[in-house]
């Protein structure tokens, strides 16, 4: 299968890129229909967009009773009706028009008076003022004193208006506005209503600050809003906070999305031991709704200007991403730094599947300098591949090409591993032969290295099982041929050794059940034993090469093995069975698994011979593996696994992870791992609400082997409601010499860029159990 | 200590048709259900008395500790499977549910072939292990409804 690197599998905090629904369509189906009207929206962009009367929703031509009378009754307030007085009734297209006041004059069929309380409706959008004059003939409609024009939950008011319902033109001055999405409000010296659903603003300001906190503006000159072709234009921008001008545009076009839109992403401010002072920029461009791209200049003070781009598209049958970051002529290195990533991936048909993943940067030391992930300066090896997959009924296969760029630590070179250049492979497996189940499992490869011996393997698999089962037990006997054949760029009689091993192996288990009482429920137990036996005869291998294969981890998965090396290269000689016992808790009404205890070890008939990297244990039974994992109380959970050798009395593995998750926002992670002679760390994590406004996040993962800092984090977020500002400090271990300390601040104006890449995105992704801060809050003090 | 052997597995459906997922992933549930229970597996969604949706197969990693150096010295490989169950008339027999499973794995950036081998060994057992879960919340289906 083909992965994801870790270096992009972090979340990049954009939104979900949606097939255009057209796309998926049925090609018969017609596209949207012109001259249909559009949805309303419930997500306005950032600037302002106040609503206003626009054409009726109906399509032409469609008759509709005039029937004001239930009109206004249906609409009214009780207590109002008592003083509503139904005025004339026109029409404009199909939606009656009605007029209330406390005192309504008519002048013949060409001017209807209201005055006192006047309303007029149309449909969800209504106009009140202390005065209404309405023309007929020309539809023109005049108001003045306190005006109100609604619609949903939008609202403008201001001193006047002067409005065509005809030509939906107009003008109000000096309107105040509040937005239904966000919260959001503001005012203009000018509201011009230009045609069917056509506005435009000038010298408009928006908010999502409740009012009487004027903690930040936008400001826009000249805006223009036309949803017809749902695009906003604005013209000389500029974001002011706590009365200080700190950002401006002065040209930028939006569309007016529906969750995602085109925009400055939140601004982050930074400094790093290498770089100095930097500041990144991010803009994303919602193109459509299946593609977008956020470009993202980012002045880091001592190397210079990067750009760092990235494009991503989701097509039916296809998808992927692009990026690129450039820094031109970087000051401390002096030379060009670049990073590329290509990703696709193909679905020809339900079978059929093609993946490219393609990873290039500019020299060995790019992520060290200019990253500020673990995931990306703990890589090592950038996949460069191509892939072609099938999966028929029973059997699959798979044709690759893949290489890789190794980035080099000088104080701790590694040899680059093979390219595989082809590799193709099959796997299948028949079941129901004649009670029999036929496998195979076989691959054909080209290896190539610039300094280790290269040539071709070929690998042929076949077995045979026969599987009885019945709802309590099952038994597998398995027996099959491994052979292997290569051929080796190398002179001599000994160019094209091959091999054959015949494997042996028999699995079988029982299923037993109970109810059992425990946390207060009534649980089925299961309790499953577990025998697996493996012979394998010795042959020497030592006159092979080995292009992939080394000792396997031991653990669950890999005791159930028949062989204890990975690859194909080396295939261990074996008479040993493996006991095994599991038992899990499963919920009363849904069986769903709630805990799972296991133990595992293996005995050994015979002392085995070939040998790899490590050697052979003399003893004849292997390591005990243990493991408990799941849920201990709602807010607990917990996952324990122990590797105990019991010939030393010694502990192999050890890692202990407990997760305290009482609630959304709130979670602490604790764990502690330990491996012999490699490994012993800890690793802290979690994040709390400290106080009403503040929230902090950390993680502090240490080894105690090395006593070195390997990824500290720490994080504050204070949040105002309107606005919300994030500190977080951060140093990681990038090399056996070197780590990057770095600093960041950002700040996110609520309703402006409530989506973007930010420096706790790294955190969230390593802190297990977080909660995104807007997802679980609920309105804060003040707010609303 | 009150263990008894597992009784039948049938389900209370004699048809099922599964759709959904990856192949790979697809073709051993098939196989599960096919050799595990007595229901019958059937191609045309109108004609089955239950209706299984893998609604997703995501298969994950993450960097579990690194070494002294900054390399990654363990991975996390997660699966995580979405899955519901309906009726022939849509109604829920399950609804949607998340079997999350995770393995570690030990990493060696100079042995990054044999680390894919072993990688590939761990979905196949997180993916085996998911596919009993799921037999088991099959099996759930039946001891509510009979």
């Amino acid at each position: 299968c083909l992965f994801v690197s870790p270096a992009y599998s972090q979340p990049i905090g954009l939104p979900k890129l949606e097939v255009d629904p057209a796309l998926l369509a049925p090609a018969e189906a017609a596209p949207s229909r012109p001259g249909q009207p559009s949805k309303p929206e419930p997500s306005p962009p950032s600037p302002p967009r106040p609503e206003a009367p626009s054409s009726p929703s109906s399509a032409p031509g469609e008759a509709r009773p005039r029937d004001a009378g239930a009109d206004a009754q249906g609409s009214r307030p009780a207590e109002g009706s008592a003083r509503a007085v139904p005025g004339p009734v026109s029409r404009l297209g199909e939606k009656p028009i009605v007029v209330e006041a406390d005192r309504i004059e008519g002048i013949g069929e060409r001017e209807v008076r209201a005055e006192g309380d006047a309303v007029l409706r149309q449909d969800d959008q209504s106009l009140a003022a202390d005065l209404i004059i309405y023309y007929p003939p020309q539809e023109d409609v005049f108001a003045t004193g306190n005006v109100v024009l609604r619609r949903g939950g939008n609202m403008m008011q201001g001193p006047r208006l002067n409005f065509n319902l005809a030509s939906q033109t107009g003008e109000m001055d000096t309107p105040v506005y509040q937005l239904e999405t966000n919260n959001a409000r503001g005012d203009a010296e000018l509201f011009i209503f230009e045609g069917e659903n056509r506005y435009r603003a000038k010298h408009a300001r928006y908010t999502t600050c409740p009012v009487n906190q004027d903690d930040w503006y936008l400001r826009v000159a000249d805006l223009e809003i036309n949803r017809n072709t749902n695009i906003g234009v604005a013209r000389n921008v500029w974001l002011e906070f706590q009365d200080v001008p700190i950002l401006y545009t002065p040209y930028v076009d939006f569309p007016l999305g529906k969750d995602r839109k085109s925009g400055f992403l939140p601004p982050v401010i930074g400094t790093t031991t290498s770089g100095g002072a930097e500041v990144t920029l991010p803009y994303y461009w919602n193109i459509a709704p299946n593609r977008d791209a956020t470009i993202a200049p980012r002045v880091i003070a001592r190397r210079g200007l990067m750009l760092a781009n990235e494009f991503r598209y989701l097509e039916r049958g296809y998808s992927g991403e692009a990026k690129v970051d450039f820094l031109p002529d970087d000051q401390v290195s002096e030379r060009h730094r670049w990073a590329l990533l290509l990703q696709h991936t193909q679905t020809f048909n339900s079978q059929l599947r093609g993946a490219i993943n393609y990873q290039r940067v500019s020299d060995d030391n790019y992520f060290r300098d200019l990253a500020s992930s673990v995931t990306l300066t703990s890589q090592a090896n950038l996949p460069q591949e191509g892939l072609l997959a099938y999966a028929g009924d029973w059997w699959t296969a798979t044709a690759r090409a893949q290489k890789y760029q190794t980035l080099q630590d000088p104080l701790a070179p590694i040899t680059p591993p093979y390219d595989r250049l082809p590799q193709l492979a099959v796997r299948g497996l028949r079941p129901d032969v004649g009670g029999a189940d036929l496998g195979l499992n076989a691959e054909a490869v080209r290896f190539q290295h610039p300094t280790l011996p290269t040539g071709n393997r070929l690998v042929a698999y076949p077995t045979v099982s026969y599987p009885l089962r019945t709802s309590f037990a099952y038994v597998t006997p398995k027996v099959g041929l491994h052979y292997t054949r290569y051929d080796l760029d190398r002179p001599g009689p000994d160019a094209s050794p091959s091999r054959s091993v015949p494997i042996g192996s028999l699995d079988a288990g029982l299923l037993l059940e109970r109810d059992w009482n425990a946390f207060g429920q009534s649980f089925l137990q299961t309790l499953e034993p577990r025998l697996f036996y493996v012979y394998v005869p010795f042959r020497e291998q030592s006159g092979l090469p080995n292009f992939d294969s080394t000792d396997a981890d031991f653990n669950f998965a890999q005791i159930f093995t028949e062989n204890r090396f990975t690859g194909s290269d080396r295939i261990g000689d074996a008479n040993q069975v493996t006991l095994a016992l599991t038992s899990r808790l499963l919920e009363p009404d849904t069986s769903a698994e709630r805990l799972r205890f296991a133990l595992g070890q293996r005995f050994r008939f015979e002392r085995p011979r070939l040998q790899l990297a490590s050697p052979i244990s003399p003893s004849n039974r292997s390591d005990l593996l243990a493991a408990v994992s799941g849920r201990i109380s709602p807010a607990w959970l917990m996952d324990a696994y122990m590797q105990w050798n019991p010939g030393d009395n010694e502990t192999e593995r050890l890692n202990i992870y407990g997760r305290y998750h009482p609630a959304p926002g709130k979670v602490a992670n604790l764990g502690y791992r330990f491996t012999r002679n490699a490994l012993e760390q800890v690793d802290v994590s979690a994040q709390w609400p400290l106080g009403s406004r503040w929230q902090g996040v950390m993680r502090y993962n240490y080894s105690l082997r090395e006593s070195r800092v390997l990824d500290a984090l720490a994080g504050l977020e204070y949040d105002a409601g309107c606005w919300s500002i994030r500190f977080v400090a951060q140093r990681i271990a990038t090399a056996v010499s070197q780590a990057s300390n770095a600093f960041f601040v950002q700040l996110e104006f609520t309703g402006l860029g409530k989506i973007g890449a930010d420096p706790l995105n790294v955190l969230r992704s390593s802190i297990p159990g977080f909660t995104p801060v807007d997802l679980y809050r609920g309105p804060t003090p003040g707010e609303r | 200590c009150g263990f008894r052997l597992r009784g039948t597995q049938d389900l209370p459906f004699k048809t099922l048709h599964v759709t959904g997922g990856d192949p790979v992933f697809l073709i051993e549930l098939k196989r599960a259900i096919t050799a595990g229970t007595a229901t019958r597996l059937v191609d045309d969604p109108k004609t089955a008395e239950a209706v299984l949706y893998i609604d997703g197969v995501a298969r994950e990693r993450h960097i579990l500790s690194l070494s002294g150096a900054g390399r990654v010295r363990e991975l996390e490989l997660r699966l995580r499977v979405q899955f519901h169950m309906n009726d022939a008339q849509g109604q829920p027999f399950i609804a949607p549910s998340q079997i999350s499973l995770k393995r570690d794995l030990t990493y060696d950036d100079t042995q990054v072939l044999a680390k894919e081998q072993e990688e590939a060994l761990l979905y196949r057992d997180m993916q085996n292990d998911a596919i009993q879960q799921i037999m088991f919340r099959l099996a759930a289906v039946r001891r509510r409804t009979g």
